[in-house]
């Protein structure tokens, strides 16, 4: 294409023919090298150069083997010798080699890094001369490594998720979650500790990777010295020691850390909801150190996690308790009475033994009822609910199974007469009054007894024999109790 | 003292690559009578009503393979020496046919090759 | 096509699975593990009956790797094979068991490389059993679909009636993974006769 502007000598043409394509070699953000017919090379580009530390001088006429005797992988080596022989030109992607020439690239503080790179072979059309070209990857690489370390967080998170959906148990959640930043943060030990029953001691709950650790038995008290562990609980922010050697709250462990290779400890607060603080997941490195970044965030998701696991967990023992209790007294409903029942029938019958049931209706709660109104009702129950406990063994059972009936049931008794001493004394306790603000509410009880095996030796036969006998104590009067003889 | 012709059998599915090795094994000068067959089946009929000295297989044969065929050669006619010819020159593969006790010839196979290979199941015999 | 001769043509295929099989070998030890390939299939057809194989025989989806290549033949050579297996390709040569989504930069880089392995290894092999001359240009990895193919493999840039098409069949197996791919040579049939030629004076000596 004929050029419209011959006079003023700056066409594009005269630009390209006047250009030193060597300069532009030179001034290229990346390697490039000119290999002859026997791998020599008869240029190098000053980028090469600057990540090499050899002088152009120096490179000239040597081959890549010789610059670096022993240090060339060998499909590198072959990769060469086949594009400046055979003329086949090769690609050595920077995943499938990983090693390939040994330049190094320096950060901005001045440190020497190694580079990652990919290399393009390419001999030349009409020469004999081949093309090396050496591309930078190292941020290509830090970037992925960086997205497929997301990538395996979240499908160790869904895995995680999905334990908790399934329902599986509490200690396997918890044993995932510490194999999962295990295998995210390598060389390090993690545990899970959870706030006791008292609300004062901070349990091990979970330790896959910890046999046998004891923190004085299995337990840190919250109000002693801080410990890494308890600070993270008191402050509600990751804690960090950096050297448990330097660190006098963990002289009582110095052995056991040794013993179990810990030189650090990070802690991470497990917060459930209302912000309450459940517990910690506490990370064990084997070198001193600090998180980076993205442990610190790996340590606050687990963390999260655990409490979503944990308030999973509530809830599900919640649905659990309400089903098989009486949500107004916490005691258990029939279904778990006939659980009790039919466990202690076996028992009974295997070890020999007396057991006895007792059918027990307050009287003249109805009237409370209708007189004071069903809150009066309800608190008059629990209570009573309580006393009738108060005076049973921790094996016996006293069960809510209708408004105003419940059932105790006598896991042994020796003979008739303690059954009848505990009858006598839960009548008692039932027509003792109820003060309730300026009301004194008072009922009283019948009480039907059955015995095993004198009365009875099935479930259904004692249940309604006992029953009866109650229809019969009520017929007698009431506030009292009866056994079908 | 009269030799009696040493038979061959060549199993291959390539007519070129039977040609091939046909030129070869001529190139050597040695009284060999070649029989060949196309496919692991052929090659079973042929092993029906002759049984070869020397067996060479090509490994890469639509329907049964190169050792299948090998194997079964093994257990009906022991006395048969098979060599695995092919253009899949790695070390597992070179595993499996040493177990089975064939020779395992990389392709594309050189006169040399195949007159040392003859040599070796000669004197095996003796 | 009619070009070739049974016999030429059972010739290339031989050829072909030299060069297959020492591409295997070449990946087995870079990859350190087996690498089993064979070629169950080859045809020669023509640019139109290629634009109906691409949309018949081949997956929708392909990812692929292409690069040029001059010398007794001229034309250009693609490894193509299903798209939503290129990552487990991938993970497969490097030896990782990652299920990411999707395959990022460098990873193509990497089917680039499979690509350039295999292709230099079947152009070099016919090249060097029929005493010729051949150059191969660096790889380029790409994406596209069975309707788009013949746009990225420049099917009808050039002289249409005089390309030849050359479509091969491969089996893949690398570790636990196997699937099946295809290799498109386009070559230009002004540079057939040579070919043609090479195949002839080969089995000449032979035959």
């Amino acid at each position: 294409m004929q050029s419209s502007s011959d006079l003023s000598g700056n066409c594009p043409n005269n630009i390209l023919d006047n250009l030193d394509c060597t300069d532009l070699l030179h001034s290229l953000d990346g390697g490039v090298l000119l290999l002859d017919a026997q791998c020599r090379i008869i240029f190098c580009n000053r980028w090469f150069c600057s990540h090499t530390g050899f002088t152009e001088s120096r490179m000239l006429g040597q081959t890549l083997n010789q610059l670096f005797p022993g240090q060339l992988p060998p499909a590198l080596q072959d990769a060469i010798e086949t594009a400046c022989h055979q003329r086949l030109g090769r690609l050595l992607s920077y995943q499938l080699h990983k090693r390939l020439l040994p330049l190094q690239r320096r950060t901005p503080g001045g440190e020497s890094r190694p580079l990652h790179q990919s290399i393009l072979i390419q001999p030349l059309s009409r020469s004999e001369l081949t093309l090396v070209q050496c591309l930078d990857i190292t941020n290509a690489v830090k970037r992925e490594q960086h997205l497929r370390a997301g990538e395996r967080i979240l499908k160790l998170e869904r895995k995680v998720l999905e334990l908790i959906a399934t329902g599986d148990s509490l200690d396997s959640v918890l044993d995932e979650i510490c194999s999962t930043v295990e295998q995210l943060i390598p060389h390090a030990a993690t545990a899970v500790m959870l706030l006791d029953e008292s609300g004062s001691q901070l349990r091990i709950k979970s330790s896959p990777s910890l046999p046998g650790f004891n923190l004085r038995e299995d337990s840190l008290a919250l109000n002693g010295s801080l410990t890494t562990c308890t600070r993270a609980f008191q402050t509600r922010t990751l804690a960090v020691t950096h050297d448990i050697r330097q660190d006098e709250s963990w002289q009582p462990w110095r052995d056991t850390a040794t013993r179990l290779q810990i030189a650090a400890c990070w802690a991470q607060p497990i917060v459930a909801a209302y912000d309450e603080v459940v517990g910690v997941f506490a990370c064990y490195p084997q070198h001193t150190g600090s998180p980076s970044e993205s442990e610190r965030q790996l340590l606050q998701r687990m963390a999260h996690l655990a409490s979503i696991a944990l308030e999973r967990h509530r809830r599900m023992e919640r649905i659990r308790f309400l089903a098989l209790h009486d949500p107004l007294t916490g005691l258990p409903n029939r279904s778990l009475l006939n659980e009790h029942l039919g466990r202690n029938l076996r028992r009974a019958h295997r070890e020999g033994q007396q057991f006895a049931l007792m059918f027990i209706d307050l009287d003249g709660f109805k009237l409370i009822n209708d007189r004071h109104g069903h809150d009066a009702g309800d608190d008059l129950l629990s209570v009573l609910a309580g006393r009738m406990t108060d005076q049973l063994r921790g094996t016996d059972t006293c069960a809510r199974i209708g408004g105003d009936e419940f059932v105790v049931m006598l896991e042994t008794v020796q003979s008739p007469e303690s059954a009848t001493q505990v009858a006598d004394k839960i009548l008692q306790c039932l027509s003792t009054p109820v003060q309730r603000g300026p009301l004194s509410l008072q009922v009283s009880a019948s009480i039907g007894i059955a015995l095993y095996p004198q009365d009875g030796t099935s479930a259904d036969a004692l249940l309604t024999l006992a029953d009866d006998a109650m229809y019969q104590a009520k017929a007698r009067g009431k506030n009292c109790w009866h056994r079908i003889s | 003292m009269t030799k009696t012709p040493l038979s061959l059998l060549l199993v291959d599915d390539s007519r070129i690559a039977r040609l091939s090795l046909k030129r070869q094994l001529q190139s050597l000068g040695l009284e060999l009578a070649l029989l060949e067959a196309d496919s692991a089946d052929a090659a079973d009929a042929i092993l029906a009503t002759t049984t070869p000295d020397i067996a060479l297989i090509d490994f890469n044969m639509p329907g049964r393979d190169g050792l299948q065929l090998a194997e079964s050669i093994k257990q009906q006619h022991p006395g048969v020496r098979m060599a695995l010819v092919t253009a899949n020159i790695q070390d597992a593969l070179a595993q499996r046919a040493n177990a089975l006790g064939l020779g395992f010839l990389p392709k594309p196979t050189t006169a040399e090759q195949l007159g040392t290979f003859i040599e070796q199941s000669r004197q095996q015999e003796h | 096509m009619d070009l070739f001769s049974a016999d030429e043509h059972d010739l290339i295929v031989e050829l072909m699975n030299l060069g297959v099989g020492r591409a295997a070998h070449a990946l087995s030890q870079l990859v350190n593990d087996e690498v089993l390939l064979s070629v169950p299939r080859l045809e020669f057809i023509s640019v139109p009956e290629a634009q109906r194989a691409f949309h018949d025989d081949l997956p929708p989806f392909l990812a692929g790797v292409m690069q040029n290549f001059e010398g007794f033949i001229n034309g250009r050579a693609a490894l193509l094979f299903p798209e939503a297996r290129s990552l487990e390709l991938v993970n497969a040569m490097i030896g990782e068991e990652l299920s990411a989504d999707e395959i990022t930069e460098l990873e193509h880089e990497t089917l680039a490389e499979l690509g350039n392995i295999l292709l230099n290894h079947c152009l070099a092999t016919l090249a060097n059993q029929l005493h010729q001359q051949i150059k191969t240009d660096i790889p380029r990895a790409f994406n596209t679909n069975a309707d788009e193919l013949t746009r990225t493999l420049n099917l009808h840039s050039g002289d249409t009636d005089n390309t030849l098409v050359m479509l091969v069949q491969i089996d893949f197996s690398l570790r636990n993974s196997a699937l099946r791919g295809y290799l498109a040579f386009i070559i230009d049939l002004h540079s057939a006769d040579t070919f043609v030629n090479a195949l002839r004076s080969y089995l000449a000596e032979l035959l």
